[in-house]
């Protein structure tokens, strides 16, 4: 069956990070299989401005305007990626357009949203048992800071939130959840519990309860990954060396609430043990944590799930690399994420590289790409400039963060080397030379460009779809050529 | 009509008839103006189709079509000295040349000036042809 949805939430920064990683992935042209064609990602995150949530936000968005202009039979950017807004037509007004889950009373303190001040004295001190005064007066514009305990009584609130509602709405027969969290925070330790609970609940007055309470649901959760390095002054907010205790708490808790209940179908958890020191940033803006090779282990389990989506027996899984190491390559990880990440990775940094490299040789070109397929005003156009480059840019900087992480993911050179070497960039992959030919040169890659634009396969074509579909067919060959 | 007779007044046109009327009928006696033809038919296609469909260099592409050209012209010009100085008749006004007639090597330096000025019309006129069946020169120079 086609035309299946899969939503994915992705609570708190990590789950804005996986999304991103995800998104990442599909661009390079990493497909979901048996018939999901529309990813449909929610980002719940309290901290609305947060620099990972809004930092996905803008790349959820500019792949989305490439998406829509480039069409559905693509490689590269070939899977469709889908607000809540628009699965509904635009027909829900207040609803945001821009993946982001509205989290009610999330701008507030904590005491004033369950509004504390007004409880009676029987009810104030049963909270007083539940919740520190640090937690009652804790602000939590910047979301939950650690505490899951405050974030489960914010988060039960999502059901009642308009995006839930079109979420429900939206849900069909077939669709399936994935649920993306960490257990060693606080928004995601406590959202992830609650979310889960409240899909599995079969309740008449939900629309499509019935069938969403059913369906496939699989879910990644974090084990400690990084630590938190203490702020400047003052107490610490967030405290890194708790991490490990909150996972053990949680775990043992998911133990009996849910893998004991069976309402997972998938369950699949990360962790590491590096000394991966991420700067203090309670939230908002400062936090934007480097992109971690985690996250994209994590891309790839949503991309797992739907593979196995037929064959799901409330299985948990683990991710492992064929070789322990401080610095990943392809070499380094085991043949299944070897094969799939390894040639959309390495089209989607080549066709960053060539044109940060050798845009220059390309528009001098005499040949047919540069001067019948794809004209130079296509390269000031809103598709390229505002959205394609800016794109490739955050594919480059997600790459150089994973590559500058610890454990560090950097199977690719430096990307500054000069249109004569571009495709030596494959680490343990040189291109092979010869005595007359220099397979390391980019005019290989202008050439099949030329013959194929020469050959008018794509002249029918919209120019950005064009320039999408003779480079993939490029990127294919060359890059499968150096994988050999 | 043969290529010696579409020719020669192609050449003669640069000469005063007057004067030149002896050296230019020994070429034309001598089918060289058939010669310079096929030259000029052969050479430019033959090296633009090399340049087209063989070499299709990748950079400095207009300066490599101008090398061409200049090749081209090259060939032209040596091989329109080398008839003439093969041509008897050229040879005998050659060694019969007192200086107070035409001077017949400067006879040859113009012919081949000539020559190289139509194989430069002749790439010119090739070009536009052959550059079509280009992937990567398609347009070049233009």
């Amino acid at each position: 069956m086609a035309n299946k949805k899969l939503y994915i939430f992705g609570i708190g920064g990590t789950g804005s990070r996986v999304i991103k990683a995800l998104t990442m992935l599909l661009a390079s042209g990493v497909k979901l299989s048996n018939g999901f064609d529309t990813v449909v990602p929610i980002i719940i995150d309290p901290d609305i401005a947060n620099g990972d949530l809004n930092k996905t936000g803008d790349i959820l968005i500019k792949y989305q305007n490439i998406f829509n202009e480039v069409g559905t039979d693509n490689k590269l950017f070939g899977t469709k990626i889908s607000t809540l807004r628009q699965l509904t037509d635009g027909n829900v007004s207040n609803l945001s357009n821009n993946f982001k889950f509205s989290v009610d009373g999330s701008g507030q303190k904590f005491g004033e949203s369950i509004d504390y001040n007004g409880l009676d004295a029987e009810n104030k001190a049963l909270i007083d048992l539940l919740f520190s005064a640090e937690n009652i007066e804790a602000d939590m514009t910047v979301g939950f800071k650690g505490n899951p305990n405050i974030g489960s009584i914010v988060l039960n609130k999502i059901v009642d939130s308009t995006e839930y509602k079109e979420f429900t709405n939206s849900f069909n027969q077939g669709d399936a959840i994935f649920i993306i969290s960490s257990i060693f925070g606080g928004t995601g330790a406590s959202g992830f519990p609650l979310l889960l609970k409240n899909l599995r609940k079969e309740d008449s007055k939900v629309t499509n309860s019935n069938i969403i309470s059913k369906s496939v649901i699989g879910a990644i959760t974090y084990l400690p990954y990084f630590k938190i390095s203490p702020p400047d002054e003052g107490e610490k907010v967030i405290d890194s060396s708790t991490f490990f205790s909150k996972a053990k708490a949680a775990l043992s808790y998911y133990q009996h609430a849910i893998f004991d209940n069976k309402t997972l179908d998938a369950f699949y958890h990360l962790g590491d043990h590096s000394n991966n020191n991420m700067t203090h940033a309670p939230g908002e803006e400062q936090q934007k944590n480097d992109a971690h090779f985690l996250e994209m282990a994590g891309a790839l389990a949503v991309v797992d799930f739907v593979d196995s989506i037929n064959n799901l027996n409330h299985t948990i899984k683990e991710f492992g690399i064929e070789e322990e190491g401080k610095k990943l390559v392809f070499e380094n990880l085991g043949a299944t994420t070897k094969n799939k990440l390894s040639l959309p990775l390495s089209k989607l940094s080549l066709l960053q590289r060539f044109l940060e490299n050798s845009m220059s040789y390309l528009l001098n070109s005499a040949g047919d790409f540069n001067n019948e397929a794809i004209k130079k005003d296509f390269y000031s156009s809103d598709f390229y400039k505002a959205n394609f480059s800016k794109f490739l840019d955050y594919f480059n900087e997600w790459l150089n963060e994973m590559g500058n992480n610890d454990v560090s993911f950097d199977p690719f050179y430096d990307d500054s080397q000069d249109h004569d070497k571009i495709m030596e960039y494959i680490k343990g992959n040189p291109p092979k030379k010869s005595l007359f030919k220099n397979n390391a040169k980019g005019d290989i890659i202008i050439r099949e460009l030329d013959n194929i634009a020469n050959k008018g396969t794509y002249r029918f074509e919209k120019d950005p779809s064009k320039f999408l579909k003779i480079f993939d067919d490029v990127l294919e060959n060359q890059v499968n050529n150096l994988l050999k | 009509m043969s290529v010696n007779d579409l020719l020669a007044p192609a050449y003669e046109y640069f000469f005063n008839w007057d004067n030149y009327e002896t050296l230019l009928s020994c070429a034309y006696d001598n089918n060289d103006y058939g010669k310079f033809g096929w030259l000029l038919l052969l050479t430019p296609m033959l090296l633009l189709i090399l340049f087209y469909k063989v070499w299709e260099p990748m950079r400095r592409q207009r300066l490599m079509w101008l090398i061409i050209l200049i090749i081209i012209s090259i060939i032209g010009y040596a091989a329109t000295t080398g008839i003439l100085y093969n041509n008897e008749c050229i040879l005998d006004e050659l060694g019969s040349y007192t200086g107070n007639q035409v001077n017949p090597e400067y006879f040859i330096f113009q012919m081949s000036m000539i020559t190289v000025l139509y194989s430069f019309i002749m790439s010119i006129i090739y070009t536009l042809i052959i550059k079509r069946f280009s992937k990567h020169n398609s347009h070049n120079p233009f």
